[in-house]
């Protein structure tokens, strides 16, 4: 058996765009002094304070939404100073899937979507998480560990007879 | 209802995206602006008919530590000491020795007080080492740099623009063309926006050119603006 815990938050690599703008602002600068040119304060200090609050707000965005498999719960974590914690009992999913776009298929992450009986067609989607396949890989071995089933990935059904 | 608030809440991520995309590249196209053209800067109209509508005046007044930052004409400089001249990609060493350099077409930083100049760095299209000229092996401009305090007895820089010089001196500013002289004795001056040929030599700064203001604050405050 594996771990018994899995915990996971919006992957960084959500952000790139975020931090691509960055680089692209410091490289600027970089190019700018390497040939010479003159930078004036208010371009630093523009420069700097976009990347300054760049970082903190994709942080302070990150640590807002938070997700966790335990071994009889798929607990979905909301809020920073106020808390929404949603639990949903593991024997409750009926359905798991996977949204990627290209882009996301290229930097392995995405977005699960966790179909519970009584959400009806509605999923509870985890967002922007990196690995997506092993995320729905872990919850898929909990929920057959729950109903009494072995895993056994990659065997073909045995065809009724 | 539900998927109006979720409506909502898309086009408010979608309006927040765009808002930092658009900081962003204002950010850029600023950076890219000033880096590119330094002179075209919206004062840049103003500075141009400075030479029409300005006040002209020559002085001799105590130098001041001055920090320039622009593209100069012409500087040249007298001086020497232990620096290391940096011109391309040649080093020279000017080992205690005096010597005469020219910067034609000078387009970066320059730090000096009266006796010292404590920052030079930028690019030059040509440069004169006792009358050695250097030029670009690639490209238009060279890079041009001190590695640390060059000793001088004559600065001059043509057709200088300076915001800004507010300090304490002493000496006389002559305003237009000897129409008036001012005799400064201990004073703080302030001149905006000068734009002329500018010296330091024996620890004197002399301007000659025009410009947009000048203050004298001492015993009697003198204002002259054009």
């Amino acid at each position: 058996m594996g771990e018994d815990l899995l915990k996971t938050n919006i992957s960084r690599k959500t952000y790139f765009p975020v931090y691509l703008m960055i680089t692209t602002l410091i490289a600027l600068l970089a190019y700018v002094t390497y040939k010479g040119l003159a930078i004036n304060s208010i371009a630093l200090k523009a420069v700097v304070i976009f990347s300054l609050l760049g970082i903190a707000s994709t942080e302070f965005h990150r640590w807002g939404e938070s997700y966790e498999i335990t071994p009889t719960f798929f607990v979905h974590n909301r809020g920073r100073v106020k808390k929404n914690i949603r639990k949903i009992a593991i024997n409750c999913i009926s359905d798991l899937g996977i949204d990627q776009t290209v882009w996301q298929r290229i930097l392995n992450f995405g977005t699960v979507n966790v179909y519970a009986f009584s959400e009806g067609s509605k999923p509870i989607q985890v967002r922007n998480i990196s690995n997506p396949r092993k995320f729905t890989e872990f919850l898929e071995q909990k929920m057959n560990e729950i109903r009494g089933m072995k895993k056994d990935h990659g065997e073909p059904q045995t065809p009724l007879s | 209802m539900e998927s109006h608030k979720h409506h909502y809440h898309r086009e408010h991520i979608r309006l927040r995206k765009l808002f930092i995309v658009l900081i962003f590249l204002a950010i850029a196209l600023y950076i890219a602006y000033i880096a590119f053209f330094p002179n075209a800067s919206l004062t840049g109209k103003a500075i141009d008919n400075l030479e029409e509508d300005g006040v002209h005046i020559t002085s001799n007044l105590t130098a001041p530590e001055l920090v320039l930052d622009g593209e100069f004409d012409k500087v040249e400089i007298k001086g020497g000491g232990n620096a290391i001249l940096y011109v391309g990609g040649g080093r020279f060493d000017l080992g205690g020795l005096q010597a005469d350099i020219t910067l034609m077409n000078y387009d970066g930083k320059l730090n000096f007080d009266s006796r010292n100049i404590l920052q030079l760095n930028g690019k030059a299209t040509r440069v004169l080492i006792n009358d050695l000229p250097i030029s670009p092996q690639s490209g238009d401009t060279m890079k041009v740099f001190i590695n640390e305090n060059l000793g001088h007895n004559f600065i001059k820089i043509t057709d200088v623009h300076v915001k800004e010089i507010t300090y304490q001196t002493s000496g006389l500013i002559s305003v237009n063309r000897g129409k008036a002289v001012i005799n400064v004795d201990n004073e703080e001056v302030s001149i905006g926006n000068f734009v002329g040929d500018l010296t330091v030599e024996n620890n004197k700064l002399g301007l000659d050119g025009y410009l947009a203001k000048l203050d004298v604050a001492g015993e009697s405050h003198l204002s002259v603006a054009s």
